[in-house]
């Protein structure tokens, strides 16, 4: 494959400078720096890692409703080749939904990617299921959960980590693969890069108007989903004393693990 | 005359990554040795190297980043937030070894060193110091007597820092005695791999132990005339122009430690509590927090207006515009009141958290305990608080105080 990975991004509220509102308990995001979403950069470094050894080109897509470039220039310093940004007012209450629409409508009018590489989840609850949607809308295969992957002739290998198993999998280009959390360590911007992520040419900068999707298209541009409620989701811990010698205890143990579906093959 | 600052959104973005490859890569590396000569932390500086950090103001043709002078403030505060030793290495190479090779050397020399340099694959360090001219650098006796197409150096240099790592080393020796700085000074560029040179004594010092530092011994050293940084009778300007800048490097690398002290003290005094209370609700301790911050604020604001200011005076300089004299003055005297205002204000600042911890304070190991063996020094290396004092009195005996 030589030609262009597209990487949707995404920017979130940074965790560790959150604040919260003493009376309503909710978070409060004015003022709040905002960072990239850190599995998008597992996403971005993949892409990355597989541009290394096929030599196709890396573009980094954001839709967003208030303009900020900041991360796209994080993105460039760390190597995307480019980054396109549709930023407008309008998308201010998009949800994933609706934002599919608007990332099949840039990345078929600006991008061509012959993969998509999407971040699995998001550290602010709302943007795990853009690949999936995506590759519905595009009509794509899609690889789920994503920790590694080879290029070939006109498909994809990949191991994807999928509940309680890893599995290879294939699928034809073009397709879309959502990248798993917490397994691939993003690499660091250098100054150099830093350097040159600033070049004006690197970055596209495109409005609502500019997807061409039509009057009818804007009146949709509204959270099609609505979170109700958030809560934590029930665990109950289970206790056991397993007797016997130090063999036989790890037998048991490993036997029971195993049954529960949280690792490993029967031996 | 800038009246606010504005870090461009490119210098957001180089701090924030700074502190983030700081963070992952090298405050979990950071050593606090006391026996013997402490531990030069090679793979940190390799990680600095590998991210370009070591070329930070150099410009991007010759292999560094080209984010000036402004730039290299940052990264010097956020080392000096992390590791002083660290601080120390990284402003040898970068401000006083490199720095000059790019301001003054030829195109030629500019070709040959920096790529090397500013990718991290060598270091470079800068040698003035002598056992009988420290404060007093134009009594130096180093000497370099010509001999067809080499000078032969003789002489000894002290307190040179990465001097035993350095692959080039920038040495500053008399030329013709009888001009003596002004035209018989010259700075070569040393390789270290050059016959008649030797490391001598690597000091054993109170804080930055992990920083080497060295003396050189030079006995019929023979450097090629090539390798004359600039022209002959102009080391004394190399020195002295390099100087100004690591200054404003020695600045931010205080100014970084002193935020971090000042927060290492909030946060003992908002969790340590006495008879119940916060240490942080006694107002005796909420002032001494507060005159700290007020001391920061300020070294922020002169730190980052000297580095912009040597920033512009070292790109005349380095594409040949016309350096207008005010601006060399101006660049002086900044550079001299940050650096002592920076590292005075540091000592403050460990005094202050070293007292708000108390007892925890000076445990063996503990980040205060080391801030204080490490800021002392801040005082002393390149150009000792007086030799600051000096400056500024120069100048605003010359032109009065308020310009």
């Amino acid at each position: 494959m030589t030609g262009t990975a597209a990487v949707l991004v995404r920017r979130v509220p940074d965790p560790s400078r959150l604040n919260v509102d003493r009376k309503t308990g909710r978070l409060v995001l004015e003022g709040t720096p905002f960072i990239l979403n850190p599995v998008d950069l597992q996403a971005l470094e993949l892409a990355l890692r597989t541009r290394e050894r096929y030599g196709h080109r890396v573009v980094v897509v954001s839709v967003d409703h208030t303009g900020a470039q900041t991360e796209l220039h994080e993105a460039l310093a760390m190597g995307a080749d480019e980054a396109v940004l549709v930023s407008d007012p309008q998308f201010e209450d998009t949800d994933p939904t609706t934002q599919a629409h608007l990332f099949r409508a840039a990345l078929e009018r600006f991008v061509h990617p012959e993969i998509v590489f999407a971040a699995s989840r998001s550290i602010d609850h709302t943007w795990s299921t853009i690949g999936p949607q995506l590759a519905y809308l595009l009509g794509w295969p899609l690889v789920i959960e994503a920790e590694e992957l080879d290029l070939e002739d006109d498909g994809v290998k990949a191991l994807a980590h999928t509940g309680d198993h890893r599995a290879r999998v294939q699928a034809k280009l073009p397709c879309v693969v959502s990248v798993a959390r917490g397994v691939i360590t993003p690499r660091h911007a250098t100054s150099w890069g830093i350097a040159d992520a600033f070049d004006p040419h690197r970055l596209t900068v495109k409005t609502f108007a500019d997807l061409g999707l039509g009057a009818e298209a804007a009146e949709r541009l509204h959270a099609a989903t609505s979170v109700r409620r958030v809560a934590l989701a029930p665990t109950e811990r289970d206790r056991r004393v397993i007797d016997g010698d130090a063999d036989e205890v790890a037998r048991v143990l490993a036997r029971r693990l195993i049954d529960k579906g949280w690792g490993g093959r029967r031996p | 005359m800038a009246i606010e600052f504005t870090f461009t959104p490119q210098q957001e973005l180089f701090r924030r990554s700074v502190r983030k490859l700081l963070r992952a890569e090298i405050a979990p590396r950071v050593v606090v040795e006391k026996e013997g000569h402490g531990v030069f932390p090679s793979e940190a500086v390799r990680i600095l190297g590998a991210h370009g950090m070591l070329g930070v103001p150099i410009p991007r043709e010759y292999g560094g980043a080209g984010l000036g002078e402004v730039g290299y403030c940052i990264l010097a505060e956020e080392l000096g937030r992390v590791d002083s030793s660290l601080a120390t290495i990284a402003g040898a190479h970068t401000s006083i070894g490199m720095t000059p090779i790019w301001l003054f050397g030829t195109e030629e020399q500019r070709r040959k060193y920096l790529p090397d340099l500013a990718s991290g694959r060598k270091l470079a360090a800068f040698a003035l110091t002598e056992p009988t001219a420290g404060s007093d650098a134009a009594s130096i006796k180093t000497q370099a007597v010509r001999e067809g197409d080499h000078f032969v150096v003789n002489g000894r240099k002290l307190w040179c820092t990465n001097g035993d790592r350095a692959d080039v080393i920038a040495l500053t020796c008399v030329t013709d005695p009888a001009l003596g700085a002004r035209g018989g000074v010259t700075t070569f560029i040393l390789e270290k791999d050059t016959k008649g040179f030797a490391v001598g004594t690597i000091e054993d010092k109170l804080g930055i132990r992990n920083s080497s530092t060295a003396e050189l011994i030079l006995e019929d050293c023979r450097i090629p005339v090539q390798n004359v940084l600039g022209q002959v009778g102009l080391g004394f300007v190399v020195a002295l122009t390099a100087l100004d800048g690591g200054r404003a490097g020695l600045a931010a690398g205080v100014l970084g430690a002193s935020k971090e002290l000042l927060d290492i003290g909030i946060e003992y005094a908002k969790s340590r509590r006495r008879k119940g209370e916060p240490l942080a609700n006694e107002q005796s301790i909420q002032w001494r927090l507060a005159d700290l911050a007020a001391e920061i604020q300020v070294a922020e604001y002169i730190t980052y207006h000297t580095a912009a200011l040597v920033e512009e005076y070292y790109h005349r300089l380095a594409t040949g515009a016309h350096v207008p004299e005010t601006l060399r003055e101006q660049v002086s005297m900044n550079a001299a009141s940050a650096k002592v205002f920076g590292s005075e204000m540091s000592g403050r600042a460990t005094e202050t958290t070293l007292e708000i911890l108390g007892a925890s304070s000076v445990l063996d190991r503990n980040r205060v305990e080391q801030a204080w063996r490490d800021q002392i020094i801040s005082e002393i290396y390149e150009g000792t608080s007086e030799v600051q004092r000096l400056i500024i009195a120069r100048e605003i005996l010359r032109k009065g105080g308020t310009q």
